[in-house]
């Protein structure tokens, strides 16, 4: 049973079982190399964009911050130039201010704070709230229920801040009236001038709001909708929703891929209006890439849906899904995928990569030689020092010799070995010049 | 140059050895000074290596290929920590070995979590078209699955990649005694487990030919 092994007794079937599977387990296939190679390289270009990226926003961080320090130190020798100012006055019409700082509607309208710098405060009819506290530079007060319209004069160093339910509404200067339904735990905003943000659950970070938008923000429902505001276009509250489903890669705050339609949303959505997802956003497909989870990629897709993805991913995203969709052997979804990204976004970069990566699919294909052949000729001349210059030119070398005979390829191999003479394709090239 | 500034290699590649021609150091080399032909040159060289280590370790295709991946994204990305450029087969394969390790261990928790069924193994074991055959190497391959990440890698490299302890030990970074008894602990459970199953049992011990001792 037993025999004499390098290591001391190694038992027959051992070594009969690692033989067998030693002869059984196919090596790596010219497809598996290839392909594995395109992958590694796709996911170093997107890791080094997102380096670029990074070191940008530090860039830009560190300039912002040093205008800030500048800002600060100016402001603040100005304020120590200047003594500082009692805290702001104010009076109250149509009601009165109890313990807490709570406010009492003396009659069925609605109770006013009018502040001595121009700002104003209305809690609308049915409305109840309190005035927290009241310093130089502006105050802060809580809507417990119903709306509020507030006006806040821009000044320099103005800080309101207005509690609403749990959402803080951090003010400048600005208009607008803010709605808080206690019950249905459900936050309308709606500006007319001017900017605040908005923090608080279902938002990872702060909500920017402009001058005519309106945001809507449903608790229960978990949606948070900002749209344009310009009457019929107009939605109540939660008509609209954000899947509050984790998604990957589009919808990012902010961005003009993250438009509308999402999940239950339909009519009355306006082009550019900006959506916030009732969730923290997660990272985006390039990072997907990067990590190699390609598969959570593909799994995105397929829960968004392919054509909504092509609509709204931006050429990073595409780009991430045609590599993990290569690589998976997705063809389809690739080639689509790398179509989309040459129609949507002509001249770009990414959009020449595309042709180059459009031909490797076509010639995996049997009998698409030629589509291949073209693919790369456009490649070629769309972007000739481009990345994948050397392999498009070798790939064409290849396909020309399948498609045209030797005597055809001999030309693309003497152009290949004058550009590229140590590259991948070189060998092939001079076997190529050597035969009759 | 100051004592505080930050001292910066420079790679100098030799002209004419580049390509397909440059042996492992020209390579590392290369990859360090970021030559454009480089990445390629050494995906073609060592993939392979590191694709059937991958493969017959694990038993499945896609894995192989996604940890091959993940090694070469992983030394393309920290070339310039290799010390010595003469050592890159041997700092590939280390690495290959430590990913091979971690993505063994992260199934190993997976299955006791029973966060994820293990694959039926091999997913394309390709060389074989005879079922039987196919069913015996699945066998075989659940029998690994029930080993020790450290024996079954000691067992992977010493059985099916034909490394010696002392190859391995360096791999692994571990004793040459710890190497010893993680394999005597392996040989002696995959014995077991293949007498427990009548029909692997029978295979390889009447099966002769190119899998016969």
């Amino acid at each position: 049973m037993e025999r004499e092994g390098n290591t001391g007794m190694v038992p027959v079937p051992v070594e009969r079982a690692a033989e067998f599977v030693r002869s059984a387990i196919a090596p790596m296939t010219p497809a598996q190399s290839e392909s594995g190679l395109d992958l590694v390289r796709a996911r170093l270009a997107a890791h080094q964009r997102q380096r670029v990226r990074l070191f940008r926003l530090s860039f830009a961080g560190v300039g912002v911050g040093a205008a800030a320090c500048a800002l600060l130190w100016v402001f603040s020798g100005a304020r120590m130039a200047a003594p500082q100012t009692t805290r702001l006055a104010y009076q109250v019409e149509g009601g009165e201010i109890v313990d807490g700082g709570y406010l009492r509607s003396l009659g069925s309208a609605g109770v006013r704070l009018r502040f001595a710098e121009g700002s104003e405060l209305e809690f609308l009819a049915g409305a109840r709230g309190r005035l927290r506290s009241v310093d130089a530079n502006g105050a802060r007060f809580a809507i417990e229920r119903g709306t509020a319209s507030v006006k806040v004069a821009h000044r320099p160093g103005a800080h309101w801040l207005v509690d609403a339910g749990p959402f803080l509404i951090t003010v400048k200067g600005t208009t607008f009236t803010v709605a808080w339904d206690a019950r249905g735990e459900q936050l309308d905003l709606r500006m007319e001038q001017g900017m605040v943000s908005v923090t608080g659950p279902l938002s990872e970070g702060a909500i920017t709001v402009g001058a005519g938008q309106r945001l809507a923000i449903n608790l229960p429902k978990r949606e948070v909708v900002l749209r344009e505001m310009d009457g019929a276009a107009v939605l109540p509250a939660g008509s609209a929703a954000v899947s509050p489903e984790p998604e990957m890669g589009l919808g990012k705050p902010g961005l003009d891929s993250d438009r509308g339609d999402s999940a239950g949303d339909g009519a009355g959505q306006k082009p550019g209006v900006r959506s916030h997802g009732a969730v923290a956003w997660p990272r985006s497909w390039t990072a997907a890439l990067v990590a190699g989870d390609l598969d959570s990629i593909l799994r995105d897709v397929e829960r968004r849906g392919l054509d909504r993805c092509l609509a709204e991913a931006s050429g990073e995203d595409l780009s991430a899904l045609a590599d993990a969709a290569r690589y998976r052997r997705r063809d389809s979804i690739a080639t689509q995928a790398l179509l989309t990204q040459r129609g949507r976004f002509p001249g770009s970069a990414r959009a020449r990569d595309a042709a180059f990566l459009l031909g490797r699919l076509e010639e995996m294909r049997d009998g698409s030689g030629r589509k291949a052949l073209s693919w790369y000729e456009r490649y070629l001349e769309e972007a000739p020092s481009g990345a994948y210059a050397g392999e498009a030119l070798g790939r064409k070398m290849i396909v020309t010799q399948e498609l045209m005979g030797v005597a055809a390829a001999q030309t693309v191999a003497d152009d290949y070995l004058r550009r590229f003479p140590a590259g991948t394709y070189s060998g092939a090239a001079r076997a190529l010049r050597r035969r009759p | 140059m100051s004592a505080g500034r930050k001292r910066v290699p420079l790679y100098i590649v030799p002209p004419g050895r580049s390509g397909p021609d440059a042996d492992d150091a020209d390579l590392a080399r290369a990859l360090m000074a970021g030559e454009p032909w480089a990445h390629a040159a050494t995906w073609n060289r060592f993939a392979p290596l590191v694709f059937n280590m991958a493969s017959r370790s694990l038993g499945s295709q896609d894995d192989a290929e996604d940890i091959t991946q993940e090694v070469f994204y992983r030394l393309f990305a920290r070339v310039k920590t290799l010390c010595k450029p003469e050592s890159l087969r041997s700092f590939i394969v280390s690495f290959a070995i430590r990913i091979l390790k971690w993505d063994l261990r992260r199934k190993r928790a997976g299955r006791w979590l029973a966060l994820f069924e293990p694959k039926e193994l091999p997913d394309t074991p390709s060389g074989e078209a005879d079922p039987e055959a196919r069913d015996i190497l699945r066998r075989f391959y659940k029998i690994l699955d029930a080993l020790g990440t450290r024996e079954r890698l000691v067992f992977s490299l010493r059985h099916l990649e034909s490394m010696t302890f002392a190859e391995i030990a360096a791999a692994m970074e571990i004793s040459l005694s710890t190497v010893k008894r993680a394999h005597a602990r392996a040989v002696l459970d995959v014995t077991r487990w293949i007498a427990s199953d009548g029909d692997l049992a029978r295979f390889f011990e009447e099966r002769q030919g190119p899998y016969g001792a």
